[in-house]
C-alpha cells in the first residue's frame, strides 16, 4: 500500500471524482433512474440511501459499467489523467480506470481460497501473459511474488490473515463481506463502490465493518460510495448522504440534515402529513413495515457521533 | 383392541389394495421395485452389448445368442448384485468408509511426516521389483539399480525419522555411501565380492556396479556443491541453481550423445571413438533410445536455463523484490493442486519411459497411434473445457488444420508450398495456423454462452471436415493426400559431429519418446499456467463472470486465450499424426474424434492434467488392448456405445472425473450440496499436508537446512 497519504481536499468543492449528470435509465417502460444528478468529491464517504426499489443498485451498475443509461453523462475524474466518461465502457475497463465495487449479494469465487479470491483482484492489472505464465519467466515470478505480498497486506488490513487458506464459501457472512472489500481493494481503486456491505451481518460485525470502511477511507485514501439500509452504519460512517426515491434524488446533505428532512422521512414511512413531527412517529410506530434500523435512526443516531475524517487533510 | 388391529398398518393412510392385481401394481410402483427392474434390464443390455454380433442374414441371432440360457444367468446374477449394492449402498458405504478411514488416516498422518521422499523411495523400490519380476525378468540391471538406490535412500529417511536429531544431510551422505559400497562390490572382483556373490547378496555385474558408483559420485558432487554454495552465500539463489542446471544439462547431453552415437553410424566411421573406449571400460552402455532421452533432458535443461539467463540479462521483470517473505505465512499452494505428489510423478515417468520398451510391437503401435496422440489432444482440450469451462465440440477441426498444414509444408498436398520443410520445422507453422483458426473462431463466438458455443464449434468441426473432403484439388479429397508426409528426421553432419536419426512410421519407440517428451513439456507448461494469473482468471470467469468482470478481468480475452492455447495444442498433435500415418484422409477428422477426446477429459477429470493422461490410457488403450488380445467379445464398432454408457455412469457416480482437480471437485460439491466439502474444503490428505506444513516448522527447517 504505497498510497498511504491521506486524501487531500485542497481544491475543496471543486475536486470532484465522479459527476453524474441527468442520468436516466429505463428498462422497457420502467424508469429505474430518472434524471439523477450527483457529485462525489475526492476522498469523501458518500452514502446513497433510499427505500427498496429506489434505484440505488441501478445507479451503482451505471457507475461500474454494467448498465448503460439512456440519457445523461457520468464522468470519472482520475487523479492522474483526463476526465473520462464511464457510459458505455465495459465493466472491466471501468475497473481499470480506478473504480472498484462489491455486490449486494456476496459474489465470491466460492471454490477458491480466501487468498486466491483477493489475488485475482490484485493480479488483474499485472502484465503476465500466457507465454510468461507457461514458461515462468522472471517477470511472471516477480509479479507473482509482488501479488502475494500485496494480497497478504490486504488480508491483514481487513483482518482475515487467519483465513488465508480457507475456502471462501466456508467463511461466515461478516468475514465474506470483509473479504469482498479486500478483493475490490486489490485492484487499487480510487473509488470503492460498496453495495450494502452490512447486509446479513450481526451488530458486532457491523461495528467492525464501519471501522473498516473508515479505515479504507482514511488510511488508504480511497473515496467511498456506499449503499446501505442500515441507518446506524450510514449515519456513523457517511460524510454526506444522497437520498433516492423512485429513481429521483429527493434530498442531499450531511447526516444530521438528512435525519431532520421531512421529505426523507416521508419517503421511508409513507405520508407523514397528519402523523405530526417527522422522526418521532417512526419510533412510536413499531407496527409499520419499515426496517427497524430506519426507525432507530431518528432516535439513536447521534449526529455528534458521525466523524469527519479527512476534513483536516 | 383386537378388532381394530388388522386395519392398522404401514399403508394406513391410503386405501388398502383390495384385489391381487391392485396389490401387485402398487408394489411395482415402489422405488425398490423400479430399481430392481432397472438393474435387471441394465444387466440384460450389458449381456447384449458383450454378446456375439448378429449377421446381416440373421440379425436377431446376436440377441438370441447373447441371451441364450446358461449365459444369461450370469447377467441376471449381475443385475441382482447391482440391485443389492444400490439398495444397501448407504449401510455398506458407511461401513466400508469408516473401516477404510480407520486404517488409512493414521497411515496418512505417518506418511505425511516423512512426506514425499519416503513415498518416492518406496515406489522406486516397488518399481524395481516389478521391473525384475514382471517387465523384464532377464534384465536385472535397471531393476537392481532402482531397488538399490531406493533402499539406500529409504534407510536414510528412516534414520532421520527415528532419530529426529540427525541432520538430513548427514543421513543423505550415509545413504550415498551405501550406494557407493554396493556398486563397488558389484564392480570389483575380489575375495569379498566373490563371497557375497556366492551367497547371492550382490550380483557380479560390472555395468551395474559402475553405474551405481557414478550415481553415488554425482550425488556427493551435488551435495558438495550445495555445501559450497551455502557456505558462500547461505542460500541457493535462482541464478546459481540455473547455472548448476545448465552444467548438469551439458553433462547429460554429452553422456546421452555418447550412448546414442555409439549405436548409430558413428560406429562405422570411427571404430576407435571415445564412446567405444568408454564402453570397453564398462562406463557406458549402448542404448539408443535411452541415449536419446537423456540427450533430450540435457538439452531441455540447457535451453531452459539459457532462456532464464537471457531474460535476466535483458532485464525482463527486473524489479526490486518486496522485502516481505510470503512463505512465512504458510500459504497453501496445495489447495489448488490436483491430486498427485512429486513422487508419483517421478515413478509415473519411470514407468512411461521403461515399460513400453518391453511391450510387443503391436502394443507399441497402439501406444503411439491410439494413446500418445490422444494424450496430446486431451491435454489441449483440458485447457478449454477444464480450465476455462468452455464446451468445444469442434476440437477436431484444429487437429485437422494442424495436420493439413503439416501436409502442405512438407509437399504432400496437390498444391505446392514455396518451400518444403522437415516436419520438425513445420511445428511452428501448424501451431500458428491452428491458433489463428482458434482466435478467428473464438473472437466472435465466445461472446455466446454455454450451449450456443457448443453448437457453433460443432458446426465449425463439420465445416472443416467437409471442406477437407470436398476440396479435392487442395487436400486430395476423400482418397487422401497424394504424397506421403515424411517422418520426423534429424541429420547433423559436420566434421566433428555426425548424427542422424529418423522417426520412421514403422519403428514406434523413438516416435513414442518424442511424443512423451513433448507431452511432459505441455504438462509442465499447463501446470504453470493453471497456477498462474491466467489459470486463476479462468477459474474466476468460470465461477462468476460478473464478479470477475468487476475486478478488471477481461473475460473475452481470457476465453479466446484458452481457445487459442487448446487449438494450438491440437495443431501440434496434428503434425504428429500427419508424419506418423503419412497420408491424411478427411475421415480421420470426424466429429466422433472430438467427442472421444471430450470423454477422455471428462472421464479423467476436468481441469486435471494427470486425469487427461489416465483418461486417454483407459478410453483409448483399453479397447485397443481388448481387441488385440481378443478378450471378451469386444467389437470395435460398439466403441461409441460403451463411451456413451461410460459417460452416463461417470456423470452419476463421479462427475468430477477419475483424478479430479481440487478446484473442480470443490465446485461440484458446492453446487450439489450448497456447502463447502468437509474438512475445510479439501480432502483428508490435503488437510494433513497443510497441517504438517503449517504446524511443524521444525520439520521444514530441517528439510531446507
Amino acid at each position: 500500500m504505497t498510497e498511504t497519504a491521506a486524501p487531500v481536499l485542497a481544491a475543496g468543492e471543486a475536486d470532484v471524482l465522479f459527476s453524474v449528470d441527468h442520468v436516466t435509465l429505463r428498462f422497457g417502460g420502467v424508469t429505474s433512474l430518472n434524471d439523477v444528478s450527483l457529485e462525489q468529491r475526492r476522498g469523501e464517504i458518500l452514502a446513497v440511501i433510499g427505500p427498496n426499489g429506489a434505484g440505488k443498485t441501478s445507479l451503482f451498475n451505471c457507475l461500474s459499467g454494467v448498465y448503460v443509461p439512456q440519457e445523461g453523462t457520468i464522468t470519472f475524474n482520475p487523479r492522474h489523467g483526463d476526465p473520462r466518461s464511464v457510459v458505455g465502457v465495459k465493466p472491466y475497463k471501468v475497473n481499470r480506470m480506478g473504480v472498484s465495487r462489491t455486490f449486494q449479494t456476496s459474489r465470491m469465487f466460492n471454490a477458491m481460497t480466501t487468498f486466491e479470491n483477493v489475488k485475482i483482484g490484485v493480479e488483474s492489472k499485472q502484465h503476465t501473459g500466457p507465454i510468461g505464465a507457461m514458461l515462468r519467466l522472471p517477470r511472471t515470478r516477480h509479479e507473482e511474488h509482488a501479488g502475494d505480498v500485496r494480497t497478504l497486506q490486504l488480508l491483514k488490513f481487513v483482518d482475515l490473515e487467519h483465513r488465508v487458506n480457507d475456502i471462501s464459501s466456508s467463511l461466515p457472512y461478516g468475514e465474506r463481506r470483509r473479504l469482498e472489500i479486500a478483493r475490490a481493494l486489490g485492484t487499487n481503486p480510487e473509488v470503492l463502490l460498496l453495495d450494502e456491505p452490512a447486509a446479513g451481518t450481526n451488530p458486532s460485525e457491523k461495528l467492525a465493518l464501519a471501522n473498516l470502511i473508515k479505515r479504507v477511507n482514511s488510511e488508504l485514501g480511497v473515496t467511498i460510495l456506499l449503499i446501505e439500509h442500515d441507518m446506524k452504519l450510514v449515519m456513523s460512517v457517511a460524510e454526506r448522504i444522497v437520498v433516492l426515491n423512485f429513481g429521483q434524488v429527493i434530498a442531499e446533505g450531511s447526516p444530521a440534515e438528512i435525519q431532520q428532512n421531512p421529505v426523507v422521512v416521508n419517503a421511508y414511512l409513507g405520508t407523514a402529513g397528519d402523523a405530526g413531527e417527522p422522526g418521532v412517529p417512526a419510533a412510536a410506530d413499531p407496527g409499520s413495515d419499515v426496517p427497524d434500523d430506519a426507525s432507530a435512526t431518528a432516535v439513536d443516531a447521534d449526529p455528534a457521533e458521525s466523524p469527519e475524517p479527512g476534513e483536516e487533510g | 383392541m383386537t378388532t381394530t388391529a388388522p386395519v392398522r398398518g404401514p399403508s394406513d393412510h391410503a386405501d388398502p389394495p383390495r384385489t391381487f392385481v391392485e396389490r401387485v401394481s402398487t408394489a411395482a410402483q415402489s422405488k425398490t421395485a423400479k430399481r430392481f427392474v432397472a438393474c435387471i434390464l441394465t444387466a440384460l443390455v450389458i449381456a447384449v452389448m458383450t454378446g456375439p454380433s448378429g449377421s446381416a442374414l440373421a440379425p436377431t441371432s446376436g440377441i438370441t445368442g447373447s441371451l441364450a440360457f446358461p449365459r444369461v444367468w450370469w447377467f441376471i446374477g449381475l443385475g441382482v448384485a447391482m440391485f443389492l449394492v444400490l439398495t444397501f449402498w448407504a449401510q455398506l458405504g458407511s461401513t466400508v468408509k469408516s473401516g477404510v478411514a480407520r486404517v488409512t488416516t493414521p497411515a496418512k498422518v505417518r506418511l505425511a511426516t516423512i512426506r514425499d521422499r519416503a513415498i518416492l523411495e518406496t515406489l522406486v523400490i516397488a518399481f524395481g521389483f516389478i521391473y525384475v519380476t514382471w517387465i523384464s525378468p532377464h534384465d536385472t540391471w535397471k531393476g537392481g539399480l532402482c531397488i538399490q538406490i531406493g533402499a539406500s535412500l529409504l534407510v536414510m529417511e528412516l534414520v532421520v525419522y527415528l532419530w529426529g536429531a540427525v541432520s538430513l544431510r548427514a543421513a543423505r551422505l550415509t545413504g550415498y555411501a551405501f550406494i557407493a559400497l554396493y556398486g563397488m562390490l558389484a564392480a570389483i572382483t575380489g575375495p569379498v565380492s566373490h563371497y557375497l556373490n556366492k551367497i547371492g547378496a550382490v550380483p557380479h555385474n560390472r555395468p551395474l556396479g559402475v553405474g551405481l558408483l557414478v550415481i553415488a559420485a554425482a550425488l556427493y558432487a551435488i551435495e558438495a556443491l550445495l555445501v559450497l554454495i551455502a557456505a558462500v552465500h547461505n542460500v541457493v539463489t535462482p541464478k546459481r541453481a540455473r547455472l548448476v542446471a545448465s552444467l548438469a544439462g551439458l553433462a547429460l547431453l554429452i553422456y546421452g550423445f555418447l550412448m546414442w552415437t555409439s549405436w548409430s553410424q558413428w560406429d562405422a566411421t570411427t571404430p576407435n571413438s571415445f564412446a567405444h573406449w568408454l564402453s570397453a571400460k564398462h562406463l557406458l552402455v549402448h542404448d539408443h533410445s535411452a541415449g536419446l532421452t537423456i540427450m533430450a533432458i540435457g538439452a531441455l535443461l540447457i535451453v531452459g536455463s539459457f532462456l532464464w539467463i537471457v531474460a535476466e540479462l535483458l532485464g525482463i521483470g527486473r524489479q526490486a523484490r518486496p522485502p516481505q517473505h510470503v512463505e512465512q505465512f504458510g500459504i497453501s499452494r496445495r489447495s489448488t493442486r490436483s491430486m498427485g505428489t512429486p513422487a508419483l510423478t517421478i515413478v509415473a515417468l519411470l514407468v512411461a519411459v521403461e515399460w513400453p520398451l518391453h511391450m510387443d510391437p503391436a502394443s507399441q503401435s497402439n501406444l503411439v497411434t491410439q494413446i500418445a496422440i490422444y494424450v496430446l489432444l486431451a491435454l489441449g482440450l483440458n485447457v478449454v473445457v477444464g480450465f476455462a469451462g468452455l464446451l468445444d465440440l469442434g476440437y477436431v477441426a484444429f487437429y485437422a488444420i494442424g495436420a493439413y498444414t503439416a501436409a502442405y509444408f512438407t509437399g504432400a498436398l496437390p498444391i505446392h508450398p514455396p518451400f518444403v520443410l522437415n516436419p520438425f520445422f513445420v511445428i511452428p507453422f501448424a501451431i500458428v495456423a491452428a491458433m489463428l483458426a482458434g482466435v478467428l473462431l473464438g473472437t466472435p463466438t465466445l461472446r455466446l454462452r454455454g450451449d450456443y458455443l457448443a453448437i457453433v464449434t460443432l458446426g465449425f468441426g463439420e465445416v472443416v471436415f467437409i471442406t477437407a473432403n470436398n476440396l479435392t484439388g487442395i487436400t486430395g479429397g476423400p482418397s487422401g493426400t497424394p504424397n506421403l508426409v515424411p517422418s520426423f528426421s534429424l541429420h547433423i553432419v559436420t566434421k566433428v559431429l555426425k548424427a542422424s536419426q529418423e522417426w520412421s512410421a514403422t519403428s514406434y519407440m523413438p516416435y513414442y519418446y518424442l511424443i512423451l517428451a513433448f507431452a511432459v513439456l505441455f504438462m509442465i507448461a499447463f501446470t504453470f499456467l493453471e497456477h498462474s494469473k491466467v489459470g486463476r482468471s479462468w477459474t474466476a470467469i468460470r465461477e462468476d463472470e460478473v464478479a470477475a468482470d468487476s475486478l478488471g478481468v477481461n473475460a473475452l480475452k481470457y476465453k479466446v486465450m484458452a481457445f487459442a492455447i487448446g487449438a494450438s495444442t491440437a495443431g501440434f498433435a496434428g503434425v504428429f499424426l500427419a508424419s506418423q500415418i503419412g497420408s491424411l484422409y478427411p475421415a480421420d477428422f470426424q466429429v466422433q474424434l472430438s467427442i472421444t477426446v471430450l470423454v477422455i477429459v471428462i472421464f479423467g477429470g476436468m481441469g486435471s492434467l494427470p486425469g487427461a493422461v489416465v483418461g486417454a490410457i483407459v478410453i483409448q488403450g483399453l479397447p485397443a488392448y481388448l481387441q488385440q488380445h481378443q478378450i471378451a467379445s469386444y467389437n470395435p464398432e460398439d466403441f461409441y456405445m460403451y463411451l456413451g454408457a461410460l459417460l452416463i455412469v461417470m456423470m452419476i457416480f463421479r462427475p468430477q472425473g477419475i483424478i479430479a482437480s481440487r478446484r473442480r471437485r470443490r465446485e461440484i460439491y458446492l453446487t450439489e450440496h450448497g456447502v463447502v466439502p468437509p474438512s475445510s474444503g479439501s480432502d483428508a490428505e490435503a488437510s494433513v499436508y497443510d497441517q504438517t506444513s503449517l504446524d511443524s516448522p521444525g520439520y521444514i527447517s530441517s528439510e531446507t537446512e
